[in-house]
């Protein structure tokens, strides 16, 4: 026990269980959230795998995380050919100086809605075509953050929209 | 055997974490999608929705919702003529619903969303089937593209400014309408509820107001007065004021200047 008295080995006590306490409290909120995950997995795949228009999720380094079918869809390029990092957005290529904007500024947490977007599908690497019969039908984007770990802004998202 | 555990430890923590890290990632992406979404079973009832849900329409909480609104038994969706344009859905077909504006007082009335100064949210509607395996709809998703969210008091301050600006020239219900950037009808509804009178009465009634005014320049003969407000001083100008004021303009000028 040595020169420790009762109450304060009490109180060294107490604070053992709050640390306890919060590092259950810290699993507990982690396994519910993966619960809702695991859970809604198939959802979450279904919801943008099925959306009617196009999506890209990219990194800060302006790769592709990921596409929906729309988008793969309306660039005519299969599903396969996006995988993690294989299309870029290049910035080079982006004629349109709202979008621009918008990827340099989506990862300051900003969101934005774009108008008469324009060659909206000529950014990407790898996309050599556009549906031909309906391009310029997608003219209205919107550009969103996403914080994967409720800080850091990983991806941002864009969205087209006729 | 320690050593075994662990093992098995550090495996299913890898494995789960690359599981969360991509799953993680599609519900964030749902999450913070800016748009409303919710997520319906085949029999209408919600099963899931995002942030913007819950923000953009004001409902309380998910528990308040999820499970509870059922998109078929909603009084607005029904009174929109809408319910079987969205059961399209269920066969399979993507369904676009334009120009649905959503009562916001009925909303707070039925659904017990957050009393705010909203008028109308008017959202273009996208409702498509999510299948599963089989090709089934095993929940469908709508998406509101939000156009614009009307607050009453906003749009009103709009239309009174825009009657003041003009009180000098005729009346124009769709001038004024404009300016609130309301259609006429809106405006119309919107104009009385809030202020209790229609906005050609307002418009009368700040007329009459100026000329009131201007009853009280000596310098000006009644009929001049009634000039400088743009009104003849004929027997029906004459009679609108009298019913308005109480009394007749010459009268109201004598009894002023006592």
């Amino acid at each position: 026990m040595g020169d420790k008295t009762i109450e304060q080995l009490l109180g060294e006590l107490a604070e053992v269980q709050k640390m306890l306490e919060e590092r259950t409290a810290v699993h507990g909120q982690m396994l519910r959230k993966f619960q809702f995950l695991v859970a809604n997995a198939g959802l979450f795949s279904q919801i943008i795998d099925f959306f009617p228009y196009p999506i890209a999720v990219f990194t800060p380094q302006y790769t592709l995380a990921m596409v929906n079918k729309a988008f793969a869809a309306e660039t005519k390029t299969p599903l396969q050919n996006f995988k993690k990092g294989a299309i870029r957005i290049l910035q080079y290529k982006i004629d349109d100086a709202q979008l621009a904007a918008a990827f340099t500024k989506v990862f300051s947490g900003d969101t934005f809605y774009l108008e008469e977007v324009k060659n909206p599908f000529s950014m990407f690497s790898g996309i050599s075509q556009q549906s031909a019969p309906h391009a310029g039908r997608f003219s209205r984007a919107v550009v969103f953050p996403v914080p994967v770990n409720d800080v850091e802004i990983t991806h941002g998202v864009i969205v087209f929209m006729p | 055997m320690k050593e075994q555990i662990e093992d098995a430890q550090r495996s299913l923590t890898k494995s789960f974490q690359s599981l969360f890290t991509e799953h993680e990632l599609l519900a964030k992406v749902i999450e913070c999608f800016p748009y409303p979404i919710q997520i319906f079973t085949p029999d209408g009832t919600v099963r899931m929705i995002n942030k913007a849900a819950l923000e953009t329409i004001g409902i309380r909480s998910l528990e308040s919702h999820i499970g509870k609104y059922n998109v078929f038994q909603d009084p607005i969706v029904r009174a929109l003529g809408v319910e079987d344009q969205v059961r399209q859905v269920l066969t399979g077909k993507t369904v676009q619903l334009t120009d649905f504006n959503a009562p916001y007082q009925d909303m707070i009335r039925y659904f017990n969303v957050v009393d705010r100064d909203i008028q109308t949210i008017s959202s273009d509607i996208t409702c498509f089937p999510l299948p599963n395996a089989d090709g089934e709809v095993e929940y469908f998703a709508a998406v509101f593209i939000i156009k614009k969210i009307y607050r009453g008091k906003e749009e009103i301050s709009r239309g009174k400014q825009y009657i003041k600006d003009h009180w000098l020239e005729p009346f124009d219900l769709s001038a004024t309408a404009k300016a609130a950037c309301l259609s006429k009808a809106q405006f119309a509804k919107l104009f009385k509820k809030h202020t209790g009178v229609t906005p050609h009465e307002y418009y009368i009634n700040y007329k009459i107001s100026k000329l009131k005014e201007k009853l009280l320049d000596t310098n000006l003969t009644v009929a001049q007065a009634f000039a400088a407000c743009n009104m003849d001083y004929n027997g029906h100008s004459a009679k609108l004021f009298k019913r308005k004021v109480g009394v007749s303009p010459s009268v109201y000028r004598k009894m002023s200047l006592k």
